[in-house]
């Protein structure tokens, strides 16, 4: 049995890189603007996006450690994104940052891939030691 | 003495388990899976039910991520991993000065899990003399600390597991029945992994990625009789034993091709009829009688497959025949790297 080629899309993941980058994905933009403060301030490189399609168009998700997005977008949406990189053997573990969403639809994600959840208003510290926890992978 | 205030515990017990997922698509877990989702929004108790290595703790996580608690505390305690005179501090925490050397205030885990959940792993090795104060809390969402007459009140909801049989543990008086009970609202019985073997070329395919890139190893290989030798195996330690040889496979991998890691001794486990070293209960299927027959032949054979006193022979088969069985039924000879033997035995020894 093959296995399909794992370094398209890990390269951020390799050990031994000195930054890792965190991507964030929300629409709304101040809440982008403050969790990348928060990653910022915590000694973490982070880059900001407004949406799924941004993200993906950049280019960037190649290289992505670690991915805190929003879970109900205008567009394309958080498990949308999640399927499409799963497609695409980008195994990156996501955070989903939301207030919503059924059980079902964390089920969902939760089998889809290496997912956390995290309710907003969010706990900082909470999340930054799942951030860390994710780039630990 | 020690310190009982200052013992800090190994950073895998306190830790959350974070990004693990859960691999498959067989039907026993399709039902797990709809269980988990029935039971999430609730704030009914939890006991999840499965063999050593079978995920308990994975699906406790889920069950907390698919509840409304998600984004609270996941706390969890393995009963079994204290010791006991420091368990009910451990639960319940204590003042200062509650005990001889409990020099400072100690939250214990219920008051940490507090508006989240509260996994109890190996349950059935809480003591009996703690078990009234575990049933309270449960009843009541109240405790003292140890030293304290004031009561806290918490908002916990508890997911308990065990791997023992708690029916029989009440009937032998061994744990409260009125616990049992309040403990055994919804209970969730994780499959073993034999029981859902359809899940095991997923299974390690994960895991051959994450040593691998753990190791930073590349396998680009994994041939089908090491993956059929994966699904024949009877896994008594369940996914987390098929994790420990997928780490030992990919470390003996040489050339980006994954090695058949199962030591030849172990394949014991598959054909239980014939060397009488049963250990759990495990339905035979014609094919797996059919992979013990053809083992313990070639076993016999020294290995050799053809001319007269080859194994295909005594089976009554023709070489070619046998050894496309071999190949559908995963059977190859154990790997001849010197290593293997070593790991093997070391395995063997640490069972004892």
């Amino acid at each position: 049995m093959g296995l399909t080629d794992q370094t398209t899309c890990s390269s951020g993941r390799d050990r031994g890189q000195t930054s890792k980058l965190i991507a964030i994905i929300d629409d709304d933009e101040s809440i982008c603007d403050s969790l990348r403060d928060l990653m910022e301030s915590a000694g973490l490189a982070a880059r900001c996006f407004g949406s799924a399609e941004d993200f993906l168009e950049s280019g960037l998700h190649r290289q992505t450690a670690c991915l805190l997005t929003d879970i109900l977008m205008p567009k394309m949406s958080g498990l949308q994104l999640q399927s499409r990189l799963k497609d695409e053997e980008c195994d990156i573990p996501i955070i989903f940052i939301t207030a919503y969403g059924d059980a079902r639809m964390r089920i969902q994600a939760m089998r889809e891939g290496a997912v956390e959840f995290l309710a907003k208003p969010f706990d900082h510290q909470l999340l930054l030691q799942t951030v860390r926890a994710a780039l630990d992978l | 003495m020690a310190d009982y205030a200052t013992v800090t515990y190994p950073a895998g017990d306190q830790a959350e388990r974070r990004f693990d997922r859960i691999i498959g698509n067989s039907a026993v877990l399709e039902s797990v899976l709809d269980q988990v989702e029935q039971v999430a929004p609730t704030d009914s108790t939890v006991l999840i039910e499965g063999e050593t290595g079978t995920g308990k703790e994975l699906i406790a996580h889920g069950i907390h991520n698919a509840s409304q608690r998600f984004g609270h505390p996941f706390i969890k305690l393995n009963c079994a991993a204290i010791p006991l005179d420091l368990l009910e501090s451990e639960l319940f925490g204590h003042e200062r000065g509650a005990f001889t050397g409990a020099i400072a205030q100690k939250i214990g885990r219920f008051e940490m899990a507090d508006k989240g959940t509260l996994f109890l792993d190996e349950v059935g090795d809480i003591p009996p003399a703690l078990q009234p104060k575990l049933l309270r809390v449960l009843q009541e969402q109240e405790f003292e600390r140890l030293g304290s007459g004031r009561t806290h009140k918490v908002d916990v909801r508890l997911v308990a597991a065990t791997n023992r049989d708690l029916a029989k543990m009440v009937a032998r008086g061994q744990f409260r029945g009125d616990l049992y009970y309040r403990l055994n609202v919804f209970p969730i019985l994780l499959p073993a992994l034999r029981e859902r073997r359809e899940d095991i070329p997923a299974l390690v395919t994960h895991f051959v990625k994450l040593f691998s890139r753990l190791m930073g190893k590349p396998v680009d290989s994994i041939p089908a009789e090491t993956m059929a030798a994966f699904r024949w195996y009877s896994w008594p330690g369940n996914i987390r034993e098929l994790q420990n040889l997928v780490e030992r496979a990919v470390i003996l991998s040489r050339n980006g091709v994954l090695p058949n890691p199962i030591h030849k001794k172990q394949t014991v486990l598959m054909i239980p009829s014939l060397h009488r070293t049963r250990t759990f209960q495990s339905p035979m299927t014609l094919e797996d009688s059919a992979r013990g027959l053809i083992l313990e032949t070639l076993e016999q054979a020294g290995w050799i497959v053809g001319g007269p006193r080859g194994a295909a022979m005594k089976l009554g088969l023709k070489r070619t025949t046998l050894l496309a069985k071999m190949r559908r039924l995963g059977i190859s000879r154990p790997i001849p790297q010197e290593g293997t033997d070593v790991f093997g035995m070391a395995r063997e020894d640490a069972q004892i």
